[in-house]
């Protein structure tokens, strides 16, 4: 399904360019089509799945929940790696995505407009620790399990620095494994900069260092391969967001410019970009201006 | 490429991708598929999105839509069992005989999950400390709070039900004595859980907090896993695995302090030590208070634990804990002034493993407590000790959803001796009055076994039912303790609780000897019977707990060296507690603890030469206790405590006459009905403050304490002259009292 997706975005996205205009019949020929695609995606959805189509499924969810920013689907999505969990041999992944799919359900719910209970969003938090601790346990060595349970660490004591005291150094310790594993895994690298831009200087946050650590996570995407479709692949078009944000913090103005066009180059659709990133530049932009 | 042409390449493609799906379809209608189909809601009948609804042991289901509805076919046909989950509810399952091209229709309610999966019944009834969710204080609350002088029992101390009997650390629960209250760290017994020891505990607890990974303390009704305990239960776990390296490095007024946590192979073996030196001098002289002494107050402690992880269920803990404390004291007495010398010295060993063995979680430890003192005043000179051998095990095991059954068994042995003088005559220490020369050994063997299971019969209804039994060898009693608890959860913030049980104690070796064996001792007896209330949203609890307690066969002490085995009292009254955000995490934060206490029991009044049994108010008969904390973040990392505590006086028997005794160069006091006056309300406020300075990974933090800001001369007990004729108030050596020091933590 998501190569008849990608099929279908490359088929349809040209046609827009080359002919403006489309005919009332081509328009009636397209909505058919297109009722007669959702009636069969509709049948693939109740069907029956294996594990790893299931996985490759709730991972195409959750990539249009993250584009549109739509809970909705990145709920739906973490059910669906929630039930994948029960495939012993899919499990290690399926406990990770479910555990990515709360932290990004936590990152749009804790958005400055957001009125999401702190409870709730403890609540997706606790889950993803949950997931994640399943994950390390089961392969220690996935680096991206640990670096991602360090991130969801950091966000629990975010949101209860209490538990700074037991959880800052698990998550260091989760933080130091996942290097280890994989010091040139550009998610790795991402969510240490990640860490390291959002925590506060005397806590041991340095900006700097993120910065460096969004570029060297830019190269690593750049070089990284991954082949089987069931593995972590996300942050590419992330890591240009953060740089984004980084320069807006700066006051750079047009390398972040430059920083969020590189993200939408890379993911047009990335909504957290496109809907919130860029319209939020483009006003900076303007009152400089003035 | 033309649009004609798109068109139809789009249209075979959907084509050949519909003959596809229709080709599974008539395969499903043929006979391989199953079809569930039906939607899910909670009991007020809204619907839930997002459930899991799944095949068990399967990948076939499907997530729950916005209208709660849920479709989807599986291959898993005959007998299936359905599930829905979500968090927040309890789970559901439901059996399910699919049939291939069957539809099965389903509607499932699911009920608000009402207590949270980590939370176990023995700590939802009792004051809990630590750093999870449900803890009643953060650990960092225990050492912030003003006046508790990072002393974990101090701040225990600000629980409800604990009355402030004086200024020190003991515990006095619920009209009990001191010695009611079991102290247990990782399944061992404390035996002498308190630095500077006295009759009424000590003046702080001998377990650094930081060692303590969280507290479990019960004030009563607790469950038959605690034994020989008749009025409540503290129940500590030590620190486990440490993450992380950390070192720190504390200096104060009056002590210094060392901490280094070692992973030494991550997650397998780990060492934690702690070092403190108390040296009270400077303290005692900046405050004006050193003249009172002849030796101030000095101890030091050492903590070394190692951690092994032997695999990812099994683990061996070994604690092993030293404390040593000397203390000169100039003491008037009625008839001379002396001189109070102290010093003793407490060792803990204990090899604590764990397992999962089948479907078994098995803790067992061993241990070993020594203590050795020695006291000193007029023509008291005793040397006690004690040596304390433990082994227990506990193993806990679910069966099903809701049933958790748990049983047990102990055996300890106490060896104890004292040696030296004790006055002949109760209470007149006079170097050159009468005194008994003494020798005793004696041991004390026990053991118990205990099963309990925790049921819950309805939904909202959760029962703990249990009993143990102990024997002691040398008294040859065995006690059998029937004990019960239900919990009724009203709604997922209120509960209300219903707890029933008998609880005994063995007296203390110490009061054996050759005038009163210990065979002339039945076990001390208690039936307590409580009803509670807790409420608990957002930020705020509250709990209100009513209690009925009976004692029988407690030990009275007639004299120095005999003991009856005939007390009797009773204990009833109302603990409140209100409780308000969190240390850190809200400006303000803070908890009120009330207890209304009414306690009287059988007790010795000393007539000259002759004793007789009375009942009168209890010597722990406090009234209205009530402590107030509050904390607040002034500015960015300064944060302030304060501390208001407020208790009726204690009851105290006075001395109405005397008779000259011996050759006359003594009196012998004639006591008043016993507990029929009090000593003055006891008021006492405290403040503190502490400046958090992070430095990266590192931290600096700075705190200064005033003790008894008021100033105020709380009254602890009455002198008399040596003839009886006059007395004078005691009062405390605390008055206005600064305190301050640094903390540096450092995590390379």
């Amino acid at each position: 399904m998501p190569e008849l997706n990608r099929y279908l975005s490359r088929q349809t996205q040209p046609q827009k360019m080359e002919n403006p205009r489309i005919s009332p019949y081509r328009l009636m020929q397209c909505a058919i089509q297109l009722i007669v695609l959702s009636t069969f995606l509709f049948a693939l959805s109740v069907q029956a799945q294996p594990a790893d189509s299931l996985l490759l499924h709730a991972k195409q969810m959750l990539r249009t929940g993250e584009m549109e920013s739509n809970t909705d689907k990145i709920q739906q999505a973490r059910v669906m790696f929630e039930r994948a969990t029960s495939d012993d041999n899919l499990a290690t992944l399926a406990h990770y995505y479910a555990a990515y799919a709360a932290h990004q359900l936590v990152g749009l719910l804790s958005g400055s407009d957001s009125d999401t209970p702190g409870r709730e969003l403890l609540d997706h938090i606790d889950y993803a620790i949950h997931h994640l601790e399943v994950t390390s346990q089961r392969d220690p060595s996935f680096a991206d399990g640990w670096a991602l349970l360090a991130s969801v660490y950091g966000r629990k004591i975010s949101l209860r620095p209490l538990s700074g005291m037991t959880l800052g150094p698990k998550s260091n310790r989760a933080q130091k494994t996942a290097i280890e594993l994989a010091p040139d895994n550009p998610r790795v690298v991402l969510l240490k900069a990640v860490g390291d831009y959002n925590t506060p200087r005397m806590w041991g946050g340095d900006k700097k260092r993120a910065m460096d650590g969004f570029h060297q996570a830019a190269v690593l995407y750049k070089e990284e391969v991954v082949m089987d479709p069931l593995q972590p692949s996300w942050g590419h078009a992330t890591v240009y967001a953060w740089l984004g944000i980084a320069y807006m913090d700066e006051n750079n103005l047009p390398e972040a410019r430059k920083a969020l066009e590189k993200a939408l180059e890379i993911d047009p659709e990335l909504g957290w970009v496109k809907y919130g990133l860029m319209p939020s530049l483009a006003q900076r932009e303007l009152d400089e201006s003035k | 490429m033309s649009d004609s042409r798109l068109a139809l390449i789009l249209w075979l493609v959907v084509m050949v991708l519909l003959a596809i799906g229709q080709t599974h379809d008539a395969a499903a209608q043929g006979s391989t598929f199953a079809f569930v189909t039906g939607d899910v809601t909670d009991i007020d009948g809204l619907p839930l999105p997002y459930v899991n609804v799944f095949i068990a042991g399967t990948t076939d289901g499907a997530a729950t839509a916005l209208d709660g509805r849920f479709e989807f076919r599986t291959r898993h046909l005959g007998e299936q069992q359905l599930r829905a989950a979500i968090m927040g509810f309890e789970n559901f399952a439901q059996q399910l005989h699919l049939s291939a091209g069957d539809t099965a229709a389903v509607h499932i309610v699911l009920r608000e999950a009402l207590i949270r999966l980590d939370e176990t019944i023995v700590e939802a009834d009792a004051y809990t400390t630590g750093d999870g969710e449900t803890a009643t204080l953060q650990s960092l609350d225990v050492v912030t709070t003003a006046g508790a002088a990072a002393d974990i029992f101090r701040a225990i101390k600000t629980f409800p039900g604990v009355a402030m009997v004086d200024e020190g650390a003991g515990l006095f629960v619920r009209g009990g004595d001191v010695s009611e209250t079991v102290i247990l760290l990782d399944q061992a017994t404390v035996t002498h859980p308190y630095k500077y020891e006295s009759p009424t505990g000590g003046v702080f607890g001998t377990i650094p907090p930081f060692m303590v990974r969280g507290t479990v303390f019960s004030s009563g009704g607790f469950s038959a896993r605690y034994g020989n305990a008749l009025s409540a239960i503290l129940a500590m776990d030590s620190q486990d695995m440490p993450p992380v390296h950390q070192y720190s490095l504390g200096l104060g007024l009056a002590a210094l302090s060392l901490s280094a946590n070692v992973p030494i192979f991550p997650e397998r073996l780990g060492v934690r030590f702690t070092g403190n030196r108390s040296f009270t001098g400077a303290m005692f002289r900046l405050n004006g208070q050193k003249e009172q002494f002849l030796e101030t107050p000095r101890s030091y402690d050492g903590n070394l634990s190692i951690l092994y992880r032997y695999s990812t269920t099994g683990r061996v803990k070994v604690f092993n804990f030293t404390t040593e404390d000397r203390v000169g004291v100039f003491v008037p007495e009625p008839s001379f002034d002396g001189v109070y010398r102290g010093e003793s010295k407490t060792l803990l060993h204990n090899v604590q493993w764990r397992e999962i063995l089948g479907s078994w979680f098995v803790q067992t430890s061993a241990s070993l407590n020594r203590y050795t003192a020695r006291q000193q005043l007029g023509n008291l000179d005793l040397e006690p000790g004690d040596d304390t051998y433990k082994l227990r095990t506990d193993a806990e095991r679910e069966a099903g959803r809701h049933t958790r059954f748990g049983v047990g068994a102990e055996i300890e042995r106490v060896d104890s001796h004292f040696r030296g003088t004790v006055p002949a005559r109760d209470g007149v220490l006079d170097p050159a009055a009468d005194k008994l020369q003494l020798g005793e050994k004696s041991a004390s063997t026990r053991m118990g076994l205990y099963g309990e299971a925790e049921l819950r019969p309805a939904r909202r209804v959760i029962l703990l039912v249990g009993a143990r039994t102990d024997h002691h060898y040398q008294t040859g009693h065995t006690t059998v303790e029937p004990r019960i608890s239900a919990r009724f959860l009203v709604s997922k913030a209120s509960r209300i609780r219903l707890a029933w049980g008998l609880y005994h104690q063995f007296p203390s070796p110490y009061v054996s000897n050759a005038v009163t064996p210990q065979d002339a001792f039945k076990p001390q007896r208690a039936r307590h019977l409580i009803a509670g209330w807790h409420y608990e949203q957002g930020p705020m609890t509250l709990r209100l707990e009513a209690y009925d307690k009976s004692y029988r066969n407690l030990t009275l002490p007639i004299g120095e060296s005999t003991y009856l085995s005939t007390g009797e009292g009773e204990a009833r009254g109302l603990d409140f507690f209100a409780k308000y955000g969190r240390y850190l995490e809200t400006r303000f934060n803070g908890w009120i603890a009330y207890s209304l206490l009414h306690s009287r029991r059988l007790q010795v009044r000393q007539t000259g030469y002759d004793y007789t049994l009375e009942q009168g108010p209890s010597p722990y008969d406090i009234t209205h206790n009530i402590t107030v904390v509050c904390k607040a973040r002034i500015v960015e990392f300064l944060y302030g405590s304060l501390t208001f505590r407020h208790a009726t006086g204690r009851p105290v028997t006075p001395v109405v006459d005397a008779i000259p005794g011996g050759s006359g160069s003594y009196f012998l006091p004639v006591h008043g009905p016993p507990g029929s006056e009090r000593l003055p309300d006891f008021r006492r406020l405290d403040v503190s403050a502490n400046y958090f300075i992070p430095l990266g990974a590192h931290n600096i933090s700075v705190y200064v304490s005033v003790g008894n800001l008021l100033n105020r001369a709380n009254v602890l007990d009455y002198d008399y002259s040596p003839d009886y004729a006059s007395r004078t108030e005691r009062a405390t050596r605390y008055r206005r009292f600064m305190y301050f020091g640094t903390v540096f933590n450092f995590s390379p």
